[in-house]
Order: structure tokens, then sequence, then C-alpha cells
């Protein structure tokens, strides 16, 4: 009898709990295979982590769809004429989740975190010309700079510069406690399970118009694919093209391909024999076939790209040095150095993270042993590639690394004196750090686009690193979804004005 | 209890009836030439005699349908299917064969000085076999190579370690079995040595079951290499194993199925060669089952 009541009763609660816990119509379900690592906006770099990081929090600016910069929390900026002063006026009325007003003096303390180096922030090299910050009132933040720097503005527009609460920096873990001001706020984190996202009620801007997101970490990209052929998500975010491409011609499932600023590349370290002989790195470049790395690892599905990817700046690459595949001139090249026998490379390849990097290696290996260089790959789980990567612990690595709308923010971290990942990049060079520094330095865009031509063909020719080709990102989604634009930097922070009518 | 014996051992087959029988047992025929056929591809495959290196990248060919050029098609990066199933053939029975080596080695010698020891040592082996035969047998290899690292040497050392304590179950159960046999008990008194009686008198005598399970643990050491390449942890890229075609091609299986189609036909049929085989054997070996 005691049973029978104890049966009942569990079946009472489950009768009463099931209709709460179950999703709302009005939620969106969206499916993508990895999860984020973390949740402090300030130190995360892999992509995962930034896609769910900039649906929760906001940075000053951010960019369009075409790239150009537009207001987020601030609603314009200027210089003065020496280029020394940048003042930025803030957007009134916006609260932080645990409705804190947001104030100039949330701007100084993310900033001031950001520059101190105990947070280890990913992009604080973007900033380092930052001398001191002001509030002259509650809505205006005057930054004061050491050196004219062109790109601050721009490389402000990024998950890594995102406003924080002045409270939760001074007296809570940022890693831990999520108060931003965009427009979902994160409800429950169940690390590579499911994160739950309800919609702020209380956003500045228009939206969100749905009630809250739920995604959902389905390791297998083909699996995405079928829970989206089922119907069971309704948005998904895919990285390998063998798997997008499927959808191409799918009637039932809209598919958005853009183009991203990340690039595939082949990074050798020059810090390492026998990569520390010019001739030797430019063989490796004039050997690969690029287009060939694109048919075979990705379907076709990319463009071949120099080091930069933003339209606004990048050369063709006829214009680089060996974009043209020339065995001759590689063998030549390598008997110059000595090393007409062909040598080892070691490679690390990060075994899934992304899907077509392995590819990625296995072509390059079969293009290499044309000139007598034999590739070992080393696949390794996505974390320990990770840390093998920042510290610099490899002698080459088949990378996937973002892009930024400003060759100078794109670049600052490999490619200049005391850069957070020099050691990563494994090359410098006086050339090399100099034009860095006029890039930031200049202000005039003619004068800019010249100095990065000669970054572009200056690091070509010296191949510190064999860049290879630019892929796509695709959402897709079902049709009932309306309202996305897909981003070329990949945010899905628009995802605020996405309706779901199913 | 001695006519039982006798009994027993008149029935117990001698290798030539066996030979004669072997041909009656359909299934046994049957999973015997398909095994054959598979260790002679197995073959080809290792010496090089395949229709194309089995990396050799054709980029303009690539994903190209079966065809006179291509007998089993190509794959993305334009390799011969053809030519790396049976370099992975090669692979996987390579792995199987050496690690039911090592594991029927390892068990029997382990299960037979446990059943014939007896007392302290036989719960100290046995308590550690049944220690590994707790986990489930992928799930143990799959811990055994995340901590040695992936590679072919590793997969086949935790797919030993996984199938031992099987072999040290059914060779400890058969010592046990025979040793108060009364030539077992001759022998003894004619006081020969412990390991002479394990080697001469005992171990033949068990060996008809130890080879039924050899075939039997073929068929799963298969099955746990190709399971363990599909996860990424056996053979390594751009090294063909049967069980990374798979998962490799796997999203490619829409628009090319060639590539999933004979990798895994050819785990399967090769499982069920094995296990036809492995049948075939215990109704032919088994006493108990003669004369059905």
């Amino acid at each position: 009898m005691k049973k029978l009541t104890t049966l009942i009763l569990v079946l009472l609660v489950v009768l009463v709990a099931v209709p709460f816990t179950s999703a709302q119509d009005n939620t969106l379900i969206l499916g993508r295979a990895v999860d984020a690592t973390g949740l402090d906006p300030h130190t995360q770099t892999a992509f995962a982590s930034l896609r769910l990081l900039e649906l929760i929090y906001e940075p000053l600016v951010t960019t369009d769809q075409d790239l150009n910069l537009i207001p987020v929390l601030a609603t314009d900026w200027s210089f003065s004429d020496d280029g020394l002063t940048l003042t930025f006026n803030l957007r009134e009325g916006v609260t932080f989740h645990d409705g804190s007003a947001f104030t100039a003096e949330d701007v100084i303390a993310t900033f001031e975190r950001i520059l101190d180096e105990e947070t280890a922030s990913a992009a604080a090299t973007n900033y380092a010309s930052i001398e001191s910050m002001e509030a002259p009132d509650d809505l205006t933040v005057v930054f004061t700079l050491s050196t004219p720097d062109a790109p601050i503005v721009s490389a402000m527009a990024s998950t890594n510069a995102v406003i924080l609460s002045s409270d939760v920096i001074a007296s809570e873990d940022p890693a831990l406690v999520t108060v931003g001001t965009g427009p979902f706020m994160l409800e429950n984190w169940t690390p590579d399970d499911s994160t739950s996202l309800t919609a702020n009620p209380d956003w500045w801007g228009e939206g969100p118009f749905v009630d809250g997101i739920e995604i959902r970490i389905i390791p297998d990209e083909a699996s995405i694919l079928a829970a989206l052929r089922a119907g069971t998500i309704d948005f998904a975010l895919l990285n390998d093209p063998l798997v997008a491409t499927l959808l191409i011609g799918d009637d039932s499932i809209d598919l958005y391909r853009t183009p991203t600023l990340s690039y595939n590349v082949l990074q050798l370290r020059a810090a390492v024999e026998p990569l520390d002989i010019l001739e030797v790195r430019q063989a490796i470049s004039c050997a690969i076939d690029r287009q060939e790395v694109i048919d075979t690892a990705a379907l076709g599905e990319g463009v071949v790209t120099g080091p930069l990817t933003m339209a606004s700046f990048a050369l063709p690459t006829d214009e680089l040095f060996c974009y043209e595949k020339n065995l001759d001139m590689a063998r030549e090249l390598l008997a110059t150095a000595g090393m007409e026998d062909g040598f080892t490379l070691p490679v690390i390849v990060a075994n899934a993270e992304p899907p077509t990097a392995s590819s990625i290696a296995q072509n390059i290996q079969s293009q290499l042993a044309e000139i007598g260089i034999t590739v070992e790959i080393e696949s390794l789980e996505f974390g320990t590639y990770v840390d093998r990567w920042l510290g610099g612990d490899f002698t080459a690595a088949v990378a996937l690394n973002g892009g930024r709308i400003d060759p100078y923010t794109m670049y600052s971290r490999y490619w200049q004196v005391d850069a957070r990942f020099q050691e990563t990049a494994g090359y410098l060079d006086d050339t090399l750090d100099q034009l860095m520094k006029a890039g930031q330095a200049e202000t005039d865009e003619a004068a800019r686009y010249e100095i990065f031509a000669e970054f572009q063909q200056h690091l070509a020719e010296t191949s510190p690193w064999i860049w290879l080709y630019s892929g796509y990102t695709y959402t897709a989604a079902q049709p009932y979804v309306t309202g996305w634009t897909p981003n070329a930097s990949d945010a899905l922070y628009f995802l605020s004005a996405v309706q779901v009518d199913k | 209890m001695a006519a039982e014996n006798t009994v027993t051992l008149a029935l117990r087959p001698t290798w030539r009836t066996l030979a004669a029988n072997f041909w009656k047992e359909r299934g046994a025929v049957i999973g015997g030439v398909i095994i054959a056929f598979f260790l002679v591809v197995g073959l080809l495959g290792l010496i090089g005699l395949t229709p194309y290196p089995v990396v050799e990248q054709h980029a303009i060919d690539r994903l190209s349908a079966p065809d006179s050029t291509y007998l089993f098609g190509t794959d993305q990066f334009g390799r011969d299917v053809a030519s790396r199933v049976m370099k992975g053939t090669a692979n996987s029975l390579q792995v199987a064969l050496l690690s039911v080596a090592i594991s029927t080695l390892a068990g029997t010698a382990l299960g037979s000085i446990s059943g014939y020891v007896g007392g302290l040592l036989d719960n100290v082996i046995m308590r550690l076999m049944d220690i590994i035969f707790a986990f489930p047998g992928l799930l143990l290899a799959l811990l055994i190579v995340t901590i040695l690292g992936p590679g072919l040497d590793n997969t086949i050392l935790a797919i030993s370690i996984v199938y031992t304590p099987i072999f040290a179950r059914v060779a400890r159960g058969q010592v046990i079995s025979v040793k108060e046999k009364d030539y077992v008990l001759a022998a003894r008194a004619l006081g020969k040595r412990d390991w002479m009686i394990l080697v001469r008198h005992i171990l033949p005598n068990i060996a008809s079951v130890m080879i039924v399970q050899v075939t039997l643990a073929l068929s799963w050491a298969l099955i746990t290499e190709a399971g363990l390449s599909f996860l990424g942890l056996g053979t390594q890229q751009p090294e063909p194993s049967l069980g990374l075609m798979l998962s490799s091609n796997r999203a490619l299986a829409e628009i090319a199925p060639w590539l999933i189609l004979y990798p895994g036909g050819a785990i399967m049929l090769m499982v069920l060669g094995f296990n036809l085989l492995g049948d075939g054997l215990r109704d032919l070996l088994d006493p108990q089952g003669r004369g059905r």
C-alpha cells in the first residue's frame, strides 16, 4: 500500500513537471557540434565559446553584414585631430541582466581588466595604445592614446572586448557569473550537453522575437544534419563542408553560406631546423597547389587566400610569391638550401576541429612528397592541440585562424615584437615589425593599403606560414525561421532579429 | 566415474577424423573459404600488390564512382578505394591475428597454470582476470589506448589485454577437468615434472576447445579494431584501416556510397567468416554435440 502511494505521488510529480520542462514553442532550438570551453569573454579564443558569448554580451561597436562598423553600446565616436584622443558617446537606457544601469564606469572597468596582465586577455595587444581613460559624465568615455592608433575602434568590434559590469569585475569571477547587456541571458549551461538562454525583456534593441534559445551539442555534424531533416532542431551551425554541401538543392532546409575572414594555414615555425632556412620554407610554398587542397579537403568549398582575407585589403593572389605551383622552382630552392634529398616534417593537426584539418594535412602530405619532403602527421585531440599551439610546441601545424576586418588587428598578436603569440608564430623580422607599427599609426586609407600590400608580399615571400584558403561558414535553418542574416564575422548576435513561426 | 571417462575419451575425435569431418560441416567450410579469401586479399595488400599505391592521390579523379579504372571508386583525395580496402584488410587482420595470438598465449598460460596449481595462486590470477573481464571489451580497449596513445602497436596491445581473461577462464576450466584423469595421474606417478605434464599431456587435450575460442575471438578482435579505428584511436591517417575508412567517409556516404559499402562489407564478411568457422569447429569438436 505504501509503495502504491509512493508510485502515485511520483506519477503526479512527473505529470505536473512535464509541461514546465518541455521547451516552449517559441524557443529557437539550435544545434552545433562543439560547445564553449569557458565563459570569460575576455580570455576565450575558441570560436565555439565566442558563438555563445556574443549572444549574452555586447561590445561598444560591431560589424554588419558588409563588415562596416555599426554602433552597439556606443552611439558614436570620434578621434581628436592629433589622433591621440578617442571619445565614445554611450547608449542611454541600457541595463545589465542584473538590472543595474550601464555607464561609462563599466567601460573603464572593462578595459582596465582587459589590459591587466593578470587577466591574460586574448586581445590585450590590440588595445595596448590606451594610456588612460576617463568619464566626464555617465555616458561619455574618453580614451587617451600613447600613439595614433587607427584600427583601435574596429578592434573593439570583438567578443574579446565586450563590456562587463563593473560590479561583477570588482567582486565576482566573470568566468562564473555571466551578466551582460545582450539580447539573451544565460539560464543554464551544461557543458558538452546543452545551454538554455532566455530572451532579455529589457534589451535596448528591437527584439528578441523568440522566448529563448536552447543550444544542443550534437558532436557529429552528420547527426546535426539528420536532426535538421527530422525537424527536431530549428537552426544549426555547420563547419564541415562535406556535410553542409549535402543541403545544396534540398528545398526543405534553408542553407546560408557565408564567406569568412578566417583562413586555413600551414604554420611553419621558422625557429625550428630546417625551417629556419628561407629557401626551405619557400620551397614548401612553391610545391603546394592551394586549389588542390580546397578541391580535396573541402570539396571545392573555399577560395585561395594570401595573408589578408578582407576584400578591402587583400591583394590578388597572383601578385604574391609562388601562388602558382612550381615544382622545378621548389626543387631548385631545396637544392640551394642543401636539402635536395628532402627531410621529414612533423605536422600537428587537431583531429576534428575544424573538420577539414586532417584532410588538409593529408593532401599537403601527398603534395610535399613530390619534392621529397616526408610529412609526418600527428593527429591530436583538440585540447592537446591548442595547448601545444599556444606553447609553440610544434614544428609545423595545420590551423584555422580567425580573421578581422582590420589587418593590424588580425595580426598584431603574431607579427610584432612582444606579440602575445610570437612563440606560436615562430618567426619575426624587422621589416614585419616596422610594417605593423606603421600600419597601426597611419590614418590615411590609401597609405594604409600600400603598407599592408607590402606586408602581404613580404609574408608570402618569407613564407613563415603557408596561407592556403578561406572557407565558408554555414548556417542552416528550417523555413519557418525568418529574419536571419548571416555575418562574415560569424556573429550569432543577429539571432536577436530571428522569428520562429512553427 | 571411470566408465564415464572412457566414454568421453572414445568420443573425442582424433585430428584425422576431424579433418575428414570438416568438409561435411558446411558452415565451417564457407567460413573457411571466406577467411582464406580475405587472407589472400590482405596478403596482396600487405606486400603492395594493389591496383594503385594506397596513399597515392589522383586529385583530378576524386570521388569517382566504381568503374573499370577504379574498381571500387575513389575517395575525396582521388585515392583508390579498392587498394585501400586491400591494405585496410591487411591491417585489420594483422591486428586481429596478432592480438588474438598474444591473448591466446598469455591466457592459456595463465589459465592452465592457475587450474593446474590451484590454491592461492589460482585465486590471485583468476580474480585479476575477473577484474579485467568485468569491463566491457571496447570500453577497456578505449581506456588502454587513451592511456598509451593511438597507433597500431597500442591497439594490438589493448585488444590482447582485453581478450586474455576469456582464454584464461576457458583454459583453466579445461585443465581442471582433465588434470585428475588417469593418464595425467599415470604421468605424475611416473615422476614427470609438472611443466612436462602440462605441456605434453594436458595442453594437447584442451587444444581443440582453445581453437574454437580463437576463431570466435578473432571476430571480436576485428570488430574491436574497427571500433577503435572508427573512433580515431587505431590506425592513423593516411594509412588505411577499414574502421577508419568508415568514420572518415561517413559524411560522404550520401553522395559517394561506395566509400562506405566496400570497407563495411569487408568487415561484415570477415566477421561472418570467423563466426561460421568458429561455430562449425565447435560443432565438430564438441563431444556432446556429436551425432545431432
